[in-house]
């Protein structure tokens, strides 16, 4: 059978390098090698790559190679339910359709039953998503993919997660998607279901912080200087940002503002005691999250935002960030479908998510896990939306100028809310 | 459903790391007391529990390993180096769970932990010593160096001149002399006895087992000793040491040993062996020389030191500080340069202490910012491993009138408040008074004002640990100084594989000039690192190079010119 450790580094490159999921896609890679086979297997055998860059810096891989020798096998029925095996679940293996690849991963639907997913960017320490199903579905949070199997490896050179199998949720559509289109037909749909959706975030965080047992899970008190590092990073990332911003009318509205932001930084810090911190989603917006068959949203892709290292995608934060993500998203939704199809949605749309999603949030919330007063939460809350929109820009005026509007209309409106 | 693959038990940081011998090769270390960080028990004395709480802070900071000061049992005559039990946690700073627990906590962060250890010496009330004094018939009777006379081993120098007359002490029980090397408390160990050194790797696996990711040999020159030597780095010391290695080694992965000899560097290199000895040492002489460097406004006092430190093996490393929880030490340089130094540094004679001054980083260069951030650029440029040394990152100050090195190790400032934020105790209780003058004190020199500010020396230094780090080339090259046309400039090059950086330094309280001899490197673009800024390529002629007062460059020499 073809070896895959016979592959020249040029060849290992080749590979790894244009696939959606390389990370370092502003790194020029000097060399590839094989480091470990954790699955060696007449079906199939994984390969962990080591990418490394000049700078004496490196990356870790995960590569799928079938009995011939072939990569990127997941799609094959016999490669897919192999695997599905070595994660732990019998299954027939008959059907196998594309779920397409993520930028941290690829999977594919098995039986129409089941979801396979190969982890591909590699680090060291527990894949946040596996542990905190298992964690979910501990505390008996059902608005999630159920856990049925993985596959993980002790190394060395790596203790990793390389195979994850979920139940395949039955679902009419992502968040998303169905958000975007029901501003053409039928705009009330999320304000109507927004309230659902702060609840059953409210019952995702309950169940990530009553997972006490676990020391990777259990609510901290944050340290009395969390909230100033916090703040000390937005910091310099607006300094970084506004320092790097292209040369764009489109951006002047807001090009001159970055000490007012980062003024507006201070201020919105002084929140005082912040409430527990605990595990969170992470990447939590509408694209996390399915409305099901039954009527109900069921949140997906615990994986933690892929650019993030592991320990800060593990990190306990305030579940207030989560919050964060989703109002953005909000707000993101109505400013795409204006820019995509030029539907414009109807005014006060995005507020009467908001609104409806906090306070179906708030009505369910664990206390504990928030700031004591409703001021106090107010002013946590922007500044996580303020941290996300940092963000926003700074993707927006490198990857797409005619969207930066829509973090510099978001800016300007919170730097006049607090004018 | 079935079972999934259960997770294997935790133990060590494999579970949180990827396998890298070298890791400490790039990483940056942070030193501090366990006693001086953070109260979590408001009983005036820091703790582990209080440590685990600022984890956040340190690698906000960019840390990768803490080195932890000794935090074993003592009676506290030496700040904790005169330990009484090696095996456990001294109670004040909480429970062995606990420091599991921390260093657990920091490898979750991808943070290592390593400990002082003290391989020369117990405390005298180490049950060990109690034994042996009991006279010859002890069990324990040759666990430490006994002699009848004062007149062995006499070519031994004598190290804490200010405090110690012999290296012998009468020990009235046993109607003995004993040996040591530091404090006439702290007996010196025999390593001539197989079976002390069995205990002392017994107590290395102790704490290895409990996570542990290496050590910092304490002392490690003067384990055994020899009749007609100065019993300074003696062939059966590195046999031992060797011997540590191996033990590590074969039971534990990605561990580190950095050892502390205080020793020009034609000796300490003899501690990496040929790689098989420990993984680092600290290179002591650097130092001093970069604080005459400074004062004197000239290159060549550390030129020199460099120039004479000699290659060390591939998978070794030097440890390099500015200040660390000692006095500065000035044993490794001239008797003139060390009046130099004392005039310079030490103008008030309680700052001296033994052969060095005990005063902090901010204080020795006048709480001048440009000189504290030209200070370490120089440090972090240098080939080898920038351990950090508490506070220093805020600028903390120091208190020449506590004893002994106390006034170095004061409490964390933390904030503004009550005791600076280190403790909720009565101020009474604290093991030390915080620092309360105008300048230095808590109220002017704080980690939560700092934070809040984008241009205090926390914020610079937070930064610039991450373009140290986001350069491997600074712990991984060959370094190689430059000749400059201006002595008060100080120019090296660090190489890579296919990374170069030239850093240039100016060493003068004036503005200064300096030409380049870079014609190996025609055509080249140099990159300012900081900003990103490229400068005009670099041809056959001298390249002209202009700075402001204590100023400094550090370049990316690029074949090809960014775009623009």
């Amino acid at each position: 059978m073809p070896d895959p450790t016979a592959l020249t580094s040029e060849e290992l490159l080749a590979l790894v390098q244009d696939a959606r999921w390389f990370g370092a896609k502003d790194k020029t890679p000097e060399s590839a090698e094989i480091v470990d086979l954790p699955v060696r297997d007449p079906v199939v055998t994984l390969a962990l790559v080591e990418v490394r860059f000049g700078t004496g810096t490196h990356e870790h891989y995960l590569l799928d190679f079938a009995a011939d020798g072939a990569a990127d096998v997941l799609e094959r029925p016999e490669v897919a339910s192999r695997l599905a095996e070595l994660a732990g679940l019998e299954v027939d293996g008959a059907a196998v359709e594309s779920l397409g690849v993520e930028q941290s991963n690829s999977s594919v639907i098995l039986d129409g039953l089941h979801v396979v997913k190969l982890y591909r960017r590699l680090e060291a320490g527990p894949n946040p998503e596996i542990e905190m199903l298992r964690a979910l579905a501990d505390e008996g949070f059902t608005n999630a993919p159920r856990l049925e199997g993985a596959l993980e490896t002790p190394g060395p050179p790596l203790e990793t997660s390389l195979v994850s199998v979920t139940g395949r949720v039955s679902a009419e559509g992502g968040g998303w998607e169905l958000t975007v289109e029901s501003l053409g037909d039928d705009p009330s749909w999320l304000p109507e279901r927004a309230w659902r959706l702060g609840e059953v975030t409210a019952g995702l965080h309950g169940a990530l912080a009553a997972h006490e047992g676990d020391l990777s899970f259990a609510p901290e008190e944050p340290s009395s200087e969390s909230l100033q590092l916090f703040a000390a990073a937005i910091d310099e990332e607006i300094s970084q940002t506004f320092g790097s911003l292209p040369e764009d009318d489109a951006l002047g509205a807001v090009a001159h503002r970055a000490e007012d932001l980062r003024d507006l930084v201070q201020e919105l810090a002084a929140v005082g005691p912040a409430g527990l911190a605990i595990r969170t989603h992470g990447d939590y917006h509408l694209g996390q999250v399915l409305w099901s068959t039954d009527a109900d949203w069921v949140v997906i892709d615990f994986e933690g935002e892929p650019a993030r290292s592991l320990p800060e995608r593990r990190r306990k934060r305030s579940p207030l960030r989560d919050l964060a993500g989703m109002t953005r998203s909000f707000a993101y939704a109505a400013d795409a479908s204006l820019l995509l199809w030029g539907v414009e949605a109807p005014p006060g749309w995005v507020e009467a998510c908001r609104e409806a999603f906090v306070e179906g949030y708030l009505a369910c919330a664990d206390e504990r896990l928030l700031p004591p007063s409703r001021a106090g939460f107010d002013r946590l809350l922007a500044l996580f939306e303020l941290e996300k929109l940092v963000y926003e820009l700074r993707y927006e005026a490198r990857n797409r100028p005619d969207w930066a509007s829509i973090p510099i209309v978001g800016m300007l409106r919170m730097l006049e809310a607090a004018a | 459903m079935s079972t999934p693959t259960p997770v294997p038990e935790r133990s060590g940081s494999e579970h949180w790391f990827e396998s890298q011998p070298d890791w400490f090769k790039t990483a940056v270390f942070y030193e501090l007391h366990t006693r001086a960080f953070f109260d979590s028990s408001d009983d005036g004395t820091g703790d582990f529990r209080g440590l685990r709480q600022k984890l956040d802070y340190l690698e906000w900071l960019g840390v990768d390993c803490i080195w932890l000061l000794p935090f074993y049992p003592s009676p506290l005559r030496d700040g904790g180096y005169d330990v009484s039990d090696f095996l456990t946690v001294a109670p004040e700073f909480g429970t062995v769970d606990e420091f599991a627990a921390f260093v657990e906590a920091a490898h979750e962060r991808r943070m290592r932990v390593i400990a002082d250890f003290v391989m020369n010496h117990t405390s005298n009330e180490h049950p060990w010593f109690q034994e042996s004094r009991l006279g010859p018939d002890s069990p324990k009777a040759d666990w430490y160096v006994w002699s009848d006379t004062v007149h062995r081993y006499e070519d031994a120098r004598i190290i804490f001149v200010d405090s110690e007359q012999s290296n012998w002490t009468f020990d009235p029980v046993r109607g003995e002399y004993f040996w040591h090397r530091f404090y006439n408390h702290q007996p010196d160990l025999n390593y001539e006895n197989p079976e002390v050194g069995d205990a002392i790797i017994d107590a290395l696996r102790f704490w290895l087992d409990l996570g542990l990711d290496g050590f910092r040999l304490d002392a490690v020159p003067y384990l055994f000793e020899e009749e007609g030597t100065s019993s300074e780095n003696l062939p059966q010391t590195h046999e031992f040491l060797k011997r540590v290695r191996a033990e590590v080694d074969a039971g534990y992965s990605d561990r580190v040993l950095l050892a502390e000899a205080n020793q020009w560097p034609e000796d300490v290199v003899d501690y990496f062996g040929k790689g098989d000895e420990c993984h680092m040492a600290f290179h002591f002489p650097v130092m001093p020389r970069m604080f005459m460097a400074v004062r004197r406004e000239e290159a060549r006092p550390m030129v020199e030191i460099l120039d004479r430190t000699p290659a060390i093996p591939d998978n070794c490393q030097w440890g390099l500080f500015l200040r660390n929880h000692d006095e500065l030490t000035l044993e490794m340089v001239t008797d003139e340069e060390r009046d130099y130094m004392y005039a310079e540094y030490a103008n008030d004679p309680r700052m001296k202490l033994n052969l060095g001054i005990r005063r902090r980083l901010a204080p020795l260069l006048d709480g001048g910012r440009d000189e504290i951030e030209l200070m370490h650029a120089i440090l972090f440029s240098l080939p080898g491993t920038p351990v950090l040394y508490y506070g220093d990152e805020i600028g903390m100050g120091d208190n020449v009138y506590l004893g002994d090195r106390d006034g170095v190790r004061t409490p964390m400032q933390w904030t503004g408040d009550r005791n600076g934020g280190f403790s909720r105790a009565d101020f009474a209780q604290l093991y030390l008074p915080p620092l309360m003058d105008p300048v230095f004190g808590f109220q002017a020199v704080n980690v939560e004002a700092q934070l809040r500010s984008p241009t205090s020396l926390l914020r610079w230094l937070q930064r610039f640990v991450a373009l140290r780090k986001q350069h491997p080339v600074f712990g991984l090259g060959t370094y190689q100084s430059l000749e400059t046309s201006n002595p008060r400039v100080f120019a090296h090059v660090r190489t890579h594989e296919q990374d170069i950086v030239l850093c240039v330094h100016n060493l003068a309280r004036s503005a200064q000039a300096v030409e380049l001899d870079l014609a190996r490197y025609d055509g080249y673009t140099p990159v300012e690192m900081t900003g990103g800024t490229p400068f005009p390529a670099i041809g056959t002629l001298p390249y002209l190079l202009t700075f402001g007062p204590r100023g400094f460059y550090w370049f990316r020499l690029l074949e090809e010119p960014p775009d623009a």
